[in-house]
C-alpha cells in the first residue's frame, strides 16, 4: 500500500518533470508536429517503393509507435543528477516506486502520441476500422507502451549509473524498436541469431497483435500475441526491480549511491 | 565599441581568433559526452531506412539511406549542438566576457556552428560502413567532385543557419521544445530520406525554401550513374541559404546582444 502512495508522489512530481518541457499548446503544436513529420518520412520511403504492402507495413508500424520509448530513460537519471537519488535509497520504501512513478509519467505521453497518430494517419489513408478494432488497437497501444515502459525502467536505472549516457540510452531504446520489432521489417528479416533477442524485445508481439486486427485476423490469434506481450513486459518488469535493487544494495554497501 | 558584427579587426587576428575558437570548440565538444555521442548516434538512422530498402529487394537505393544518415547527423548536429552554443554561453555566464573582448561576437559563433557542421560528416562515414558491413551493400560514387561540393556547401548552409537558430533559441524560454519541433518538418520539407516529389503537392513550393532540398538533391544525384543537372545553380542556392541564414542569425544575434545590454541581462538567464 505504501509503495503504492510513493509511487503516486513520484507520478506527480513526474508531471512537474512533463510540465517543465512540454504545456498543451506546444505538446499539440510542436511535439505531435515533430512525431507527424518523422512517422510520414518513413510513410514517404513505402510510396517510393511503389509496393501497397509495404507501404501499409510501415503506416501502421510507425504510427502505432510514434513517440513510444521517449524521454522515460532521461528521467530515470534525473534524481541522480538533482542529488535526490541517495535520500530515495535510503528512504524506507526504496527507490523503484518513487522512480518508476517519476518515470512513468512519459508512458501516457507516448498513448497519447501513438493512438492520435494513428488515427490522423487511418484518416488521411481513409482506412475503414470498425469501432471494435479501432478499440483494440487502442488497447494494444496501451499495452505496447506499458511493456516498452518496464524495459526502459530496467535501461533507465542502468544508464542512471553513468548519467552522461542518458540520451544514448534513450536513442538506442528507439531505435531499437524500430529496426528490430517489426516496426520497419519483418522480425524474419533479421539473422537466426538475433530473432530470439527481437522476441524479447517489447513491441515485437504487441505490433504483430495491432497487424492482426487490421487484417481482420481472428480474435484468438490476437489474445495469443497480446499475451505475448504482456508477458515480455512482466519479464522486463522482473528485470527492471531486480536491477533497481541491485544497484541500490551495492550502492549501500559500497558507499557508491551518490558516485558516479 | 565592440559591437558584435563589427569587422574592423585585422586579417591576421581574425585568422587566429577563427583558428583560437575552432580548437576550443573541438575541445569543448570532445569532452561532452552528449554531444559526440549524438554525433555517432544519428547515423545508425541509416540502419533502419536500409533495412527497408534491403528487404524491399531496393539495395540500388541505398544512396537514399546513405543521404539521409549525412543530413540527420548534420542537421542533428545544428539543431542540437550549434544551436545550444548562445544559450549554454549565457548560462554558463561566458557571454558576458565573450561581448567584452575586441573579438567579434559573431565571427566566434559562426566559427564554432560550422565546426560542429564539420563534424557531422561523420554521418555520411558512418552510414556507409553501416550500408558496407551489416548490409553488404556497396554506394557507388559515380560524380565524386559533385559530392565533395554538396558536402562542403551542406556543412556552411548547416553551420550558417544554425547561427539564426542559436541566436532565436537563446531568446526563447524553452530551447528544449523548440529543438524538438523544428527538426521534423524541416527533415521531411526538406526531402532528406525520400525525394520531395513523393511529398502532397500542395507541400511541395515550401521544399526549394529549406537547404536540406538542395543539399540532399545534390547528394543523391553524386550515386547516380547519369549526369548531374545544374550542378553550378544547385549549388549556388544552397550556398545563398547559407548566406541568408547567417545574415539574418547575425542581425538577430546583433539586436539581441544590444538589448541584453542595454538593459543589463547579459549574464542573467
Amino acid at each position: 500500500m505504501n509503495a503504492l502512495r510513493v509511487f503516486r508522489f513520484g507520478l506527480l512530481v513526474g508531471a512537474r518533470d512533463f510540465a517543465s518541457f512540454w504545456t498543451w499548446k506546444s505538446w499539440c503544436g510542436g511535439w505531435m508536429l515533430r512525431i507527424l513529420t518523422t512517422v510520414y518520412l518513413w510513410v514517404l520511403l513505402g510510396r517510393l517503393l511503389a509496393s501497397p504492402e509495404k507501404l501499409h507495413y510501415l503506416t501502421v508500424g510507425f504510427a502505432a509507435t510514434a513517440g513510444v520509448g521517449m524521454f522515460a530513460v532521461a528521467a530515470a537519471s534525473w534524481d541522480r543528477l538533482e542529488g535526490t537519488y541517495p535520500l530515495l535509497v535510503v528512504s524506507p520504501s526504496g527507490v523503484a516506486p518513487s522512480l518508476i512513478g517519476r518515470m512513468a509519467v512519459w508512458v501516457f505521453s507516448w498513448i497519447a502520441s501513438a493512438v492520435v497518430t494513428f488515427f490522423i494517419v487511418m484518416l488521411s489513408f481513409r482506412w475503414r476500422v470498425s469501432f471494435a478494432a479501432g478499440a483494440a488497437v487502442v488497447s494494444l497501444i496501451v499495452l505496447i507502451s506499458v511493456s516498452t515502459f518496464f524495459l526502459t525502467v530496467a535501461v533507465g536505472a542502468v544508464a542512471a549509473l553513468a548519467p552522461r549516457s542518458r540520451n544514448m540510452c534513450s536513442f538506442f531504446v528507439t531505435l531499437s524498436i524500430a529496426a528490430f520489432c517489426g516496426v520497419s521489417v519483418p522480425v524474419d528479416f533479421w539473422p537466426g541469431w538475433m530473432q530470439p533477442v527481437c522476441h524479447l524485445l517489447p513491441v515485437t508481439h504487441g505490433l504483430e497483435a495491432i497487424r492482426l486486427v487490421l487484417d481482420a485476423a481472428e480474435p484468438g490469434a490476437v489474445l495469443r500475441k497480446a499475451g505475448l506481450e504482456t508477458f515480455v513486459g512482466l519479464g522486463w518488469l522482473a528485470v527492471s526491480l531486480t536491477i533497481l535493487t541491485r544497484f541500490a544494495d551495492a550502492g549501500r554497501r559500497d558507499g557508491s549511491i551518490d558516485l558516479e | 565599441m565592440n559591437h558584435p558584427l563589427s569587422g574592423a579587426i585585422p586579417l591576421t587576428a581574425l585568422l587566429r581568433l577563427v583558428v583560437a575558437t575552432a580548437a576550443t570548440q573541438a575541445r569543448l565538444f570532445l569532452r561532452n559526452t552528449q554531444e559526440w555521442t549524438r554525433a555517432l548516434m544519428m547515423p545508425l538512422q541509416a540502419l533502419v531506412a536500409l533495412a527497408v530498402l534491403v528487404h524491399s529487394g531496393r539495395a540500388d537505393l541505398a544512396g537514399y539511406a546513405l543521404t539521409a544518415s549525412l543530413l540527420f547527423t548534420i542537421g542533428d548536429m545544428g539543431f542540437f549542438v550549434g544551436s545550444e552554443i548562445v544559450a549554454g554561453d549565457r548560462s554558463r555566464q561566458v557571454l558576458e566576457l565573450l561581448i567584452a573582448t575586441p573579438a567579434p561576437y559573431f565571427v566566434v559563433l559562426i566559427t564554432r556552428t560550422l565546426l560542429v557542421a564539420f563534424l557531422g560528416l561523420v554521418g555520411f562515414a558512418e552510414g556507409w560502413l553501416i550500408a558496407r558491413l551489416i548490409f553488404g551493400v556497396s554506394i557507388a560514387v559515380h560524380h565524386p567532385w559533385v559530392l565533395a561540393g554538396a558536402l562542403l556547401a551542406t556543412v556552411f548552409a548547416a553551420g550558417a543557419t544554425a547561427v539564426l537558430s542559436a541566436a532565436l533559441f537563446s531568446l526563447a524560454r524553452s530551447t528544449r521544445t523548440l529543438q524538438n519541433a523544428v527538426n521534423g518538418p524541416f527533415y521531411l520539407l526538406g526531402g532528406i530520406l525520400v525525394p520531395v516529389t513523393f511529398l502532397p503537392l500542395w507541400l511541395q513550393p515550401l521544399s526549394p525554401f529549406v537547404f536540406f532540398f538542395w543539399s540532399a538533391g545534390l547528394v543523391r544525384d553524386s550515386f547516380t550513374i547519369a549526369p548531374v543537372e545544374n550542378i553550378f545553380v544547385r549549388l549556388t542556392v544552397l550556398l545563398a541559404l547559407g548566406v541568408a541564414g547567417a545574415t539574418a542569425g547575425g542581425l538577430v544575434l546583433g539586436r539581441m546582444i544590444g538589448h541584453l545590454r542595454r538593459n543589463g541581462r547579459l549574464g542573467l538567464v
